[in-house]
């Protein structure tokens, strides 16, 4: 009991003022968040390369400010803002939401947690727990991610504790995309080599300023070659890939290659 | 070699040629840039389903100029005179008994005449000009066109268009890598290249060789161009001339002296020098589509009596840069139109079929990107060939840079 009254004397007596001056600001910073991001969002579908990853990234940012923004006008209406008071009240917090909603709580805590580590910022492609998709937006509690079949997945942030978090270009604007093509073993790797590295380069989806390779295995069944090149445009990963292959292809059957149609089976004893 | 002659001399201020590194962009005047820039801002808040903007009327009093009169007034840049000059040049080089590099590359951007220019240096010189091979030649790799050139070494040479020695193709890359492996080891002995600066830039991933000596036709900044207008306008046998913007009077080239300067002079030169980026023949067809006449006004041939008293002029005139239309790329314009662009810029230009096996596009999807862009006046086609127009061509450029795609160094 006696706890529960000092709680109480923690908390300024809400006047009808102040709790029209509360919602008034929360209301305004909900706004300010959708309409900033809204608008971000616009801007940078209209823009590309660089710029539009830069408006991209600034959405988690602004919500933050907006954040601290709003507990700053916030919680002085709410409590006397002394230390005492302050670790009081999110002891009293902490606890509560540790019992109730703690996987809520975890995945708030790894959303402000991203804003600072960045593991993955809005316009990354990225890939957790089998889900590959282009981060649309960071909302406090989750990630949304659009996959390239135009499905949006809702990945909470806590998996950022414990999952592998793939993210294919970190915030640049480069992304490595691989094409592969699998040859019967008796030809001469040199000239495929060659070949596919001219299928990349006169590729039109080509960004002709990043490296193009082509790393060659050898296999049971035959030579598995992987030619890797970037886009030009992150979003056009998919239809570089079908270029290459395609291009390769006809490249590789007009020189004569013979192509491994299945991979042999090897029974193990 | 034969010794510079007075034409050589006199074609000087026009004709420079200098390393790629010294090229000069020509700088617009800081309003403009900055109107520029607010402009690409409000482009980004434009709506997307917003109509083109309407074409600007150049005034109803005015008329275009007849192409009988375009022709006299502003006529053809004169590549002889700027072949003439890389005499000058190149003087060094020729009297070299057995030149350090045996070949020395020209290189342009669209429509700064590198071609024409080389071709008619072999004329002036007799020198031999090589051909191209043929598409099929390319893409079969015939290494017979190859053998074939230049079996004379002592008769120096010139391969006017490099750019129509290859396709962005997988199969469209290994002639042109073997004969500029055979050119610059010396093979063919004494040679000169051109090559369009978009082919260049592409080449230089596809091709890892000796770096050459590269040289290029120096930028017409505002004087050059001004320089060059009226020595085109005063070779034309007409009476003597004076450009002013037909809204303000202002004069856009120097006024002769007796001429009442108090009207000022406009930087219309300046802009046009900016924008065209000292292209010559970009900035020769914006210039062409600038001039414009009074409607009952004929420009007059000079008499000889006039020519000789130097009595009365024609006034032609010019159209405020704000309203000279500059194409643009159409509403929505993405990945065909930015393949296609490309292309062809990559080629100097292109045929149809030949870019549908470049882009692994249908024959239905080129054509309807090549239709739309010609609306938009951003390409033309000349015979079978499809290339960007000059006066599209600053608009293109932008446009590939901004989105990320392969661009030249000028």
């Amino acid at each position: 009991m006696g706890n529960s009254a000092d709680m109480a004397k923690i908390f300024h007596s809400l006047g009808q003022a102040n709790l029209v001056q509360i919602g008034l600001i929360a209301v305004f910073a909900v706004l300010c968040i959708f309409l900033g991001q809204r608008l971000l969002a616009w801007l940078a579908n209209k823009c590309t390369g660089r710029r539009r990853l830069l408006l991209f990234n600034s959405m988690p940012l602004l919500r933050l400010l907006v954040f601290i923004a709003t507990s700053v006008l916030i919680i002085p209406r709410l409590i006397e803002p002394t230390i005492e008071n302050l670790v009081a009240l999110l002891g009293a917090l902490g606890l509560a939401l540790g019992f109730a909603f703690k996987d809520y709580a975890s995945s708030l805590a790894a959303g402000f947690i991203s804003l600072y580590e960045m593991p993955y910022r809005p316009g990354d492609w990225i890939e957790v727990n089998g889900a590959y998709g282009e981060v649309r937006a960071i909302n406090m509690r989750t990630v949304e991610i659009v996959t390239p079949d135009d499905t949006v997945v809702v990945i909470p942030h806590l998996k950022l504790w414990d999952q592998l978090i793939f993210n294919a270009n970190d915030g640049g604007e480069n992304l490595l995309c691989v094409a592969d093509f699998y040859l019967h073993p008796a030809h001469d790797a040199v000239q495929v080599k060659h070949l596919l590295y001219d299928v990349a380069l006169t590729s039109p989806f080509l960004q002709i300023n990043q490296p193009v390779n082509v790393i060659v295995l050898n296999k049971p069944w035959g030579t598995h070659y992987r030619l890797k090149a970037y886009p030009i445009d992150m979003r056009q990963q998919f239809h570089f890939i079908s270029d290459v292959t395609m291009r390769g292809k006809a490249a590789l059957m007009g020189q004569g290659m013979e192509f491994v149609t299945m991979p042999a089976i090897t029974k193990m004893d | 070699m034969t010794a510079p002659s007075t034409k050589e001399k006199n074609a000087a201020p026009f004709w420079e040629y200098v390393r790629v590194k010294d090229y000069q962009l020509p700088a617009a005047p800081v309003n403009q840039v900055a109107r520029k820039r607010f402009s690409s801002l409000r482009v980004l808040f434009r709506r997307e389903t917003a109509e083109q903007e309407a074409p600007l009327h150049t005034g109803e009093d005015l008329k275009t100029l007849p192409l009988q009169q375009l022709d006299r007034i502003a006529p053809l840049p004169a590549w002889n005179d700027a072949a003439a000059s890389l005499g000058l040049d190149l003087q060094g080089w020729l009297d070299q008994e057995n030149p350090g590099p045996p070949v020395i590359v020209l290189l342009g951007p669209p429509y700064h005449g590198h071609a024409d220019i080389l071709t008619s240096w072999a004329e002036q010189r007799e020198w031999e000009i090589l051909g191209a091979p043929s598409p099929e030649q390319i893409l079969s790799g015939d290494d017979r066109w190859l053998s074939g050139l230049h079996k004379q070494k002592d008769v120096p040479w010139v391969f006017p268009a490099l750019e129509r020695a290859y396709f962005r193709n997988s199969m469209g890359l290994n002639l042109v890598r073997c004969f500029l492996d055979n050119a610059f080891s010396g093979q063919f002995g004494r040679g000169i290249i051109g090559c369009d600066s978009w082919a260049w830039a592409f080449l230089q991933y596809a091709w890892r060789g000796r770096q050459p000596i590269v040289l290029t036709l120096q930028s017409f900044d505002q004087a050059r161009l001004a320089a060059h207008f009226q020595h085109l306008a005063a070779a034309a046998c007409i009476r003597p001339l004076r450009f002013r913007l037909s809204h303000t009077g202002s004069y856009v080239l120097p006024p002769p002296e007796e001429a009442d300067e108090s009207n000022g002079i406009s930087d219309f030169v300046q802009l046009l020098a900016a924008h065209s980026r000292g292209i010559a023949g970009v900035a020769w067809a914006l210039w062409r589509s600038s001039l414009h006449t009074e409607p009952d006004e004929a420009l007059k041939i000079a008499t000889d009596q006039e020519a000789q008293e130097g009595s009365g002029h024609d006034t032609v005139w010019v159209t405020p840069w704000e309203q000279v239309q500059h194409p643009s790329l159409p509403d929505g314009a993405g990945r065909d139109e930015a393949f296609v662009l490309h292309a062809l810029l990559l080629h100097n230009g292109l045929e149809p079929q030949l870019l549908q096996q470049i882009l692994s596009m249908s024959a239905n999807q080129v054509m309807e990107t090549l239709f739309r862009l010609e609306a938009a006046n951003l390409v033309v086609r000349n015979d079978a060939i499809w290339q960007v127009t000059p006066l599209g061509y600053p608009a293109v450029r932008t446009f590939l840079q901004k989105n990320g795609y392969l661009i030249d160094q000028f």
